[in-house]
């Protein structure tokens, strides 16, 4: 028996469970880029097979394909033989970290701006001040930066004045039509999306209490360290004193659910959420599964869906989001491809940008034949790929989070705006 | 021996540097196809994109004297598709549908294009493609024709060669042909036919004319199960003796049933001992009478229950259950090998009970489903690649049962092909008149010997053995 580099023996069996069928080959982005067997699910277990086996004096042609993995998890979904790509591809990232080439400087950098609190609140701040000056569409139309930076330039939202959580718990009593009450849930903000997205937030708490819920928006939150998952990191020793994945905000609520309105936050939270916490749910899951309030009347804006990865491929929430934009709009256009990646998936925009714009130009592609104003999805990396894809692109449309489509339409009626005017 | 550095400069001309590699992980991951017993690497690997960029390769092999072969997506389950050393034309970057003409009912696509995907596209036309093999989300249209592919619809459809109506092709010595054009009737001898299921050593298909059936109006759904196995196939044999030819006719043995229900729950009941998969490509009132002869058969047989899909739903899931079948072995077994015999169909119950009763004596555990109305059986032989004679004892059972095949007037191959490991068991099933023709057109059209070698043909001795981990470092799959 050889000896393993990398693998638990469980994993090793779990990586055996591959039977090299292929199947899970014209689902892989990348693989539909570049034609490659070693870029696609099947090429590159081989790989870490190889190097989990075999004390390669040099494996940095394995990583190469390695790190050009999205991450997206298509290939879960097409292995008829449920092999775990997605945990195998997490300890190879972790021992890529940790024994051969540690994240690139930028990378790092990145991480730590968007997901440190202070570091990210100058961030933001620049950013907003970018934005008011018009400096930003300046920088996206002058070329000025390299394309992926001004992609995410002009993918980013109107930022906010301030983040959505404040220095004390938030509640938000329910407010359903008819005086109805159910459960208290607990909202997970989260790093970006609290600073970048708050008003996400505040349509899902609004939404939530229209559908008889009461929210609590605990103080004292953190990131949630799914980017660092996915690139490798171990948070625990990786950013220092930033407390990345500390849930204990949560752990006192008595919520009925942790909701989470992020689907990359989500599907790693439903994964490595510690013992005591709320049960984690996707906002939209938890919605539909326990009977939406329909809206009374329906947006009429043509709205297609393009489907999160971690939401589709991770978290197996495939009829959902479907179910809720159905009831809040009158034309729901079916996108081709919608499960396929958009290309965003995490850092990758940054790490890997040729790849990245060949994936989401396939995307835009296929927005390109449906005839919709709104785009729904339901992560920011993915609203900010394909908004910033969109505009460079010349095609004006909106991308907007599927619970925003929601507030909208329950907008239309005149009860729903009083009550959130107060 | 390290491919000769101008041969590389030569390809990268023709295709540019980023299509083409040579880098150790690279050509790791073409190690194998389907079939991970045969262990070989090539040393490159050349990504075309034209039937030029093709010919332009195939003539520099040709003048290096350099073996080749053409790659689909590598589901092939007969070693087609590896090489040892030499280079690995790699066609998947050749996907598209290049003309689709619904009224006249036929397509033009290059070799690279997804099975499925080529039906996704025209079904907005009422048009598929029959030939759909159970690998049909990934295989190419390219390996369909190479290896004559068949599935479960091809019962009534026909198999791949009821489907190409022309080729463009390769030759090769890099020349290009054109065989057979757009339309059925056609003018001498159809060459384009000869080419299917010649398993790639013939020339590398660039461009294929595919014929397109309307697809079917409406759907009759039925699952019989059954206690007792042969109660399955003898219902297969009473089925098809009634005059009635259902578009598919399934056979899933226990064993597969319970691997794909621990994974996908798509309703088959997991204590039966068999169950059949019956369709008819109608919904009308006569096929509401066959479908009421085909139960009172199945039940006469020993059917203990016999439902009909009610919705298309239904219908999705159980298809989806057989398809998943060899994928879902991967959760009861590390590895297995995929026997692909063929018996007339009314040998079926005797041949199960054979193949039952080989695995007992080697010690192996088998899963069986078949294409039960062509009489090609599957079986799915289970082994542990971790203990030193694993592989060899499946291999050796799956000759035994090969050999039983045979014996009952059957073939070595439904659908698979012969590729590699069963090349040397033709001359059982051919005379040595029948294989000297065979290799005499093959020498004829290949001359050099360089496309695709070693494979289809007994080759005896001439050929070295592709021995699992010949140029890989020990372990490296499996
Ligand atoms: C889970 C599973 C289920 C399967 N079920 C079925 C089934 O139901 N029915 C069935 O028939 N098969 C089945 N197969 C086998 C396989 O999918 C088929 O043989 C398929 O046709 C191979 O297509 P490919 O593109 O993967 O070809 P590859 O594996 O890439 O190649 C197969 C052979 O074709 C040659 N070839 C490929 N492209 C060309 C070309 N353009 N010109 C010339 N030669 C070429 C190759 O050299 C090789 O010899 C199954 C395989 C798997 C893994
Ligand atoms: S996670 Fe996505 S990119 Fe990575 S191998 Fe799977 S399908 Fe391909
Ligand atoms: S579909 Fe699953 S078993 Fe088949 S090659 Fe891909 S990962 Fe392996």
């Amino acid at each position: 028996m050889t000896a393993h580099l990398m693998f638990q023996p469980d994993q090793a069996r779990q990586l055996q469970t591959c039977i090299h069928c292929g199947l899970c080959l014209p689902s892989c982005p990348t693989y539909m880029v570049t034609g490659r067997e070693a870029d696609s699910p099947r090429g590159r277990l081989v790989l870490m097979n190889s190097i989990d086996r075999h004390e390669w004096s040099d494996r940095s042609g394995h990583f190469v394909h390695i790190d050009r993995c999205l991450g997206c998890l298509a290939c879960e979904t097409a292995c008829p033989s449920g092999v775990p790509y997605g945990s195998l591809l997490e300890q190879v990232r972790s021992f890529q970290r940790r024994e051969v080439t540690p994240l690139k400087l930028g990378s790092r950098t990145i991480l730590r701006w968007t997901t440190a609190p202070v570091l990210r609140r100058r961030l933001t701040r620049l950013l907003a001040w970018l934005q008011k000056l018009r400096l930003d569409r300046l920088a996206v139309r002058l070329r000025l930066l390299p394309r992926p930076l001004r992609m995410q330039l002009a993918g980013l939202p109107k930022l906010p004045a301030k983040s959505f959580t404040a220095a004390a718990e938030q509640r938000f009593e329910p407010r359903h039509p008819e005086g109805i009450h159910r459960e208290t849930v607990a909202l997970f903000a989260g790093c970006v999306m609290d600073s970048w997205f708050a008003n996400v937030h505040a349509a899902t708490v609004r939404v939530m209490q229209w559908n008889g819920y009461t929210v609590i928006v605990p103080a004292g939150q953190h990131c949630c360290g799914a980017l660092h998952a996915h690139a490798g990191i171990d948070t625990a020793t990786g950013a220092k004193g930033e407390r990345v994945g500390d849930m204990s905000a949560f752990s006192q609520t008595g919520a009925a659910a942790l909701i989470v309105n992020s689907a990359g936050c989500g599907a790693h939270l439903k994964h490595a959420a510690a013992d005591g916490l709320p049960q984690v749910v996707d906002a939209v899951e938890w919605l539909v599964d326990n009977g939406l309030l329909p809206p009374v009347h329906k947006l009429p804006e043509k709205v297609t869906y393009d489907a999160p990865c971690h939401l589709f491929h991770a978290q197996k929430i495939v009829q959902q989001p479907e179910a809720l934009l159905r009831a809040a709009c009158e034309n729901l256009i079916p996108l081709p491809e919608s499960e396929v990646c958009c290309g965003s998936a995490g850092l990758y925009s940054l790490t890997e940008p040729d790849l990245s714009r060949q994936i989401l130009g396939r995307k835009l592609a296929m927005l390109e034949k449906v005839d919709a104003e709104i785009v729904a999805t339901a992560n920011p990396g993915c609203q900010m790929q394909i908004q910033g894809g969109l505009k460079l692109d010349g095609q004006r449309r909106q991308v907007r989070h599927t619970l925003e489509i929601l507030d909208a339409a329950y907008s239309l009626d005149e009860t729903y705006r009083r009550v959130f005017a107060e | 021996m390290p491919l000769n550095d101008s041969l590389t400069r030569r390809f990268r001309k023709i295709v540019g540097r980023p299509n083409v590699d040579t880098g150790t992980a690279e050509l790791l991951t073409f190690a194998s196809d389907g079939l991970t017993l045969h262990q070989a690497a090539p040393e490159c690997v050349v990504y075309p994109q034209s039937t030029g960029e093709v010919a332009a390769i195939v003539k520099a092999c040709n003048r290096a004297g350099v073996p080749f072969v053409a790659r689909g997506a590598g589901t092939g389950l007969s070693g087609g598709a590896i090489i040892d050393g030499g280079v690995i034309i790699q066609l998947s970057r050749m996907n598209q549908i290049i003309y689709l003409s619904a009224d006249n009912r036929f397509a033009i696509v290059q070799p690279g294009v997804v099975n499925s995907y080529l039906s996704l596209q025209t079904r907005p036309y009422g048009l598929e493609f029959a030939p759909d093999p159970s690998s049909q989300a990934a295989c190419t249209i390219g390996g369909n024709v190479a290896e004559n592919a068949g599935g479960p619809h091809t019962l009534k459809q026909g198999v791949t060669l009821n489907h190409v109506l022309g080729q463009t092709v390769v030759m090769a010595d890099g020349q290009v042909a054109t065989f057979g054009g757009p339309y059925l009737a056609q003018t001498g001898p159809s060459f384009s036919s000869f080419l299917v299921g010649s398993e790639g050593t013939l020339g590398i298909t660039t461009e294929v004319t595919v014929r397109l059936v309307p697809v079917a109006a409406g759907i009759t759904t039925m699952l019989a199960t059954f206690a007792d196995p042969a109660g399955a196939t003898d219902s297969v044999t009473a089925i098809l003796a009634a005059r009635i030819l259902p578009s598919a006719l399934e056979f899933i043995d226990q064993l597969c049933i319970q691997a794909v229900e621990a994974h996908l729950k798509v309703g088959f009941p997991t204590d039966a001992g068999a169950i059949l998969l019956i369709e008819l490509d109608t919904d009308d009132e006569r096929s509401k009478g066959q479908a009421e002869t085909i139960e009172a058969l199945c039940r006469e047989h020993g059917a203990i229950d016999f439902t009909l899909a009610q919705s298309e739903e239904e219908r999705q899931k159980l298809w989806l259950g057989r398809k998943h079948v060899a994928g879902a072995m991967g959760k009861i077994s590390p590895a297995y090998y995929t026997n692909d015999g063929v018996v007339p169909r009314s040998r079926l119950t005797d041949i199960l009970q054979a193949v039952y009763r080989i695995a007992g004596i080697h010690k192996l555990k088998v899963a069986n489903i078949a294409h039960a109305g062509d009489g090609n059986i599957h079986p799915l032989i289970l082994f542990d690649p971790d203990t030193p004679d694993g592989a060899d004892r499946a291999l050796a059972c799956s000759e035994d049962i090969l050999a039983a095949c045979l014996e009952m007037g059957g073939s070595l191959s439904g659908e698979h092909g012969i590729g590699l490991e069963k090349r040397e068991m033709m001359a059982r099933m051919y005379s040595g008149a029948d294989l000297a023709h065979m290799r005499r057109l093959r020498n004829g059209l290949s001359p050099l010997g360089l496309l695709n070698p070693c494979k289809l043909l007994p080759e005896g001795a001439r050929c070295g053995e592709v021995k699992n981990g010949a140029t890989l470092p020990e372990g490296t799959w499996l």
